[in-house]
């Protein structure tokens, strides 16, 4: 992210600057009892109460109508809200200058609006003016911009909205917003009006942009397909109100209600089962043995618990997966004072937050029969069986039949 | 009486042939090329006075006829009825209305008439603009100050300038009616022709005022497309 913040910035007043390096972090919005009714008295916002966390990629989604917009344009004030508040890092954003949060924040939208009388450069440069930045800092920072979606400057930074393509006019409409290098980013069906090609690119350049940049993202969208491709985590909304704030593995695996699984539409039979996250479907609740346990005990517990292994952890560190197949390898018969701590322990691990795709890749790799999981600080918090596989992929494909046969879990 | 007089103009007029006319017309410009001179220079008044107030005063007016609907609906309103009155009965009113005769009710009636296509073509120039246009340049934190000034003033500007062209080519027929009232200008020769019943004189005032409205016309046409921002040409 450094490499995107030119150096000094501001130039304008000291204030603009103290505000500047005040915020050097992600940003979190959180909306507080929410409520927003037009003049004509249509609720078009009822009691919002949601967190988007510091550099999430927030997808807000429902049918035409729902609030979505509306609750967008109440983040940067365009819109303001009947009742409650919304929070930006904790503070109100009615104690703010409307000018101010603004400038603070990226803003992109559905018919682009790049100002046809503007060049390129200028347009990526709008806020930067406000602010007051100097001639050489904007150059500087349009040309670092240019290059962050491989438009080349020289070719681009004079050429004027009317001679770029829809693509590129988004593209640079995308650039305009980030131009201060903003903490939060309202994007309201900014890929909208694009042909699917270059929307799928869009996409793409958009992940990769949030992986280098990591901004609080607030997205706004009617496409399931688009909100499930880019969200960390979905918000439906339906008359004003939230139906679901979810993953988009569980929106997709767990609708809350019919409207969800309908809005979800065919889309949910589209997702390979591969494509779940390990943490949705790993097996929890571990059964659990010291490394001086004998292995006898293993035995016993394996049987009652009629599982296939047990984690070894020693004062809350994991030391190994303790599977049957190894467990065997011990020869109880002839030497049933071992230790589970003897037996050649499974050390192969997964990230939590990986797909099964690499977990099951990761299984045949090694040729081990379990994975421990770990969870991003390195903390024991389930595994993946060979056994359960099937199970697993069952419970992806057809969701409704597998209720019937529910796992038999620990 | 000025029916009559016209109609025995055009009697008379009818009875010669054009080409007589033209000839006693090229004789006439150059034995009164000193009156010729000084009626065109008060005729170009006639117009800049009123046309150069009209500007400082419908532009102003017009944008605030954008941000308040109390100046809206009065002004726009008052345009449009304004431009229905005819000419020729706006600078007659000027008498009763109390300015008198001579050049000053012909500048007041003058600029009247001048303000409407101004005023009508701001208002429509501004309120024009993409309202996503406006809705961006709110979001990225313009205040309304500097999305008049960045936004709305560059992309209506040559609306604007459109109103200030018809507006000035309106004017350069109209102020010839203003002789009628004392004011002056190459329509003097015209009521003096048509009272004479001399249609040489009719064409000394006629022929400069057409040419003097083609010109203004051509050269306020190629400034309104040196104003056009480059990057809406196509």
């Amino acid at each position: 992210m450094g490499a995107l913040v030119p150096e000094f910035p501001h130039c304008g007043d000291s204030n603009d600057k103290h505000e500047y390096m005040e915020r050097k972090g992600v940003s979190v919005v959180v909306f507080e009892d929410v409520r927003k009714v037009y003049d004509d008295e249509t609720v078009a916002v009822d009691g919002l109460n949601l967190t988007v966390e510091h550099g999430e990629f927030m997808v807000f989604i429902g049918p035409s109508g729902c609030g979505k917009t509306t609750t967008l344009q109440m983040i940067n004030r365009l819109k303001e809200p009947t009742s409650g508040r919304i929070l930006i890092d904790g503070k109100d954003t009615k104690d703010m200058r409307n000018v101010d949060l603004r400038r603070n924040m990226g803003y992109v939208i559905q018919e682009i609006a790049l100002f046809p009388h503007m060049t390129v450069a200028q347009n990526i440069c709008v806020v930067p003016d406000l602010l007051g930045w100097s001639k050489k800092q904007k150059e500087t920072r349009t040309r670092e911009l240019l290059e962050l979606v491989s438009l080349d400057p020289d070719i681009y930074m004079d050429r004027f909205p009317r001679e770029l393509s829809g693509g590129q006019q988004q593209r640079i409409g995308v650039l305009r917003a980030l131009a201060v290098d903003p903490d939060v980013l309202l994007m309201d069906e900014p890929f909208g009006g694009l042909d699917p090609l270059t929307r799928d690119q869009l996409h793409e350049e958009l992940k990769a942009l949030q992986d280098k940049v990591q901004k609080t993202i607030i997205f706004v969208t009617h496409d399931m397909d688009e909100a499930l491709k880019l969200a960390d985590r979905v918000t439906l909304m339906r008359d004003g109100k939230l139906v679901q704030v979810d993953s988009p593995e569980e929106i997709l695996r767990n609708p809350n209600d019919e409207f969800v699984a309908d809005f979800i539409g065919s889309e949910r039979r589209l997702m390979s089962p591969l494509d779940v996250l390990v943490r949705e479907v790993m097996l929890e609740d571990l059964p659990t043995l010291r490394p001086d346990a004998s292995a006898m005990d293993a035995l016993r517990l394996m049987q009652e618990k009629n599982t296939d292994y047990i984690a070894i952890t020693e004062d809350e560190t994991f030391v190994g997966m303790l599977s049957a197949h190894r467990l065997q390898e011990l020869r109880l018969e002839e030497d049933p004072d071992s230790r589970v701590g003897d037996a050649d322990l499974v050390t192969v691990t997964v990230d939590s937050r990986q797909t099964m795709m690499e977990a099951v890749h990761r299984l045949a790799e090694t040729e081990e029969h379990v994975l421990a999981v770990m969870n991003r600080r390195g903390k024991l918090v389930g595994a993946i069986s060979r056994g359960w596989l099937p199970d697993i992929l069952a419970k992806e494909m057809w969701p409704k039949e597998a209720a019937g046969y529910e796992m038999e879990e620990s | 009486m000025f029916a009559h007089t016209l109609v025995s103009a055009l009697t008379l007029t009818a009875n010669r042939t054009f080409g007589e006319s033209m000839m006693r017309f090229f004789n006439l410009v150059v034995t009164r090329q000193a009156d010729l001179r000084i009626a065109l220079y008060e005729h170009m008044l006639l117009v800049l006075i009123p046309v150069g107030i009209a500007i400082c005063i419908a532009i102003p007016l017009g944008i605030l006829a954008t941000r308040y609907r109390a100046v809206e609906i009065p002004a726009i309103g008052l345009a449009n009825v304004g431009q229905t009155i005819p000419s020729l009965a706006l600078i007659a009113l000027m008498i009763p209305l109390g300015f008198g005769i001579g050049r000053r009710p012909a500048y007041i009636a003058l600029l009247i008439y001048a303000i409407l296509p101004i005023l009508r073509n701001t208002f429509t120039g501004i309120t024009s603009v993409d309202s996503s246009l406006k809705r961006a340049a709110r979001g990225m934190g313009m205040t309304d100050l500097q999305m008049l000034w960045k936004v709305e003033l560059p992309l209506s500007f040559p609306v604007i300038m459109a109103g200030i062209r018809t507006s000035t080519v309106i004017i350069i027929g109209t102020a010839v009616l203003a002789a009628y009232i004392g004011g002056g200008g190459l329509g003097a020769f015209i009521v003096t022709g048509l009272g004479l019943v001399r249609d040489d004189l009719i064409l000394l005032g006629a022929v400069p005022s057409a040419i003097l409205a083609i010109i203004a016309d051509f050269v306020l046409g190629r400034l309104e497309e040196w104003v056009t921002p480059r990057g809406l040409k196509v």
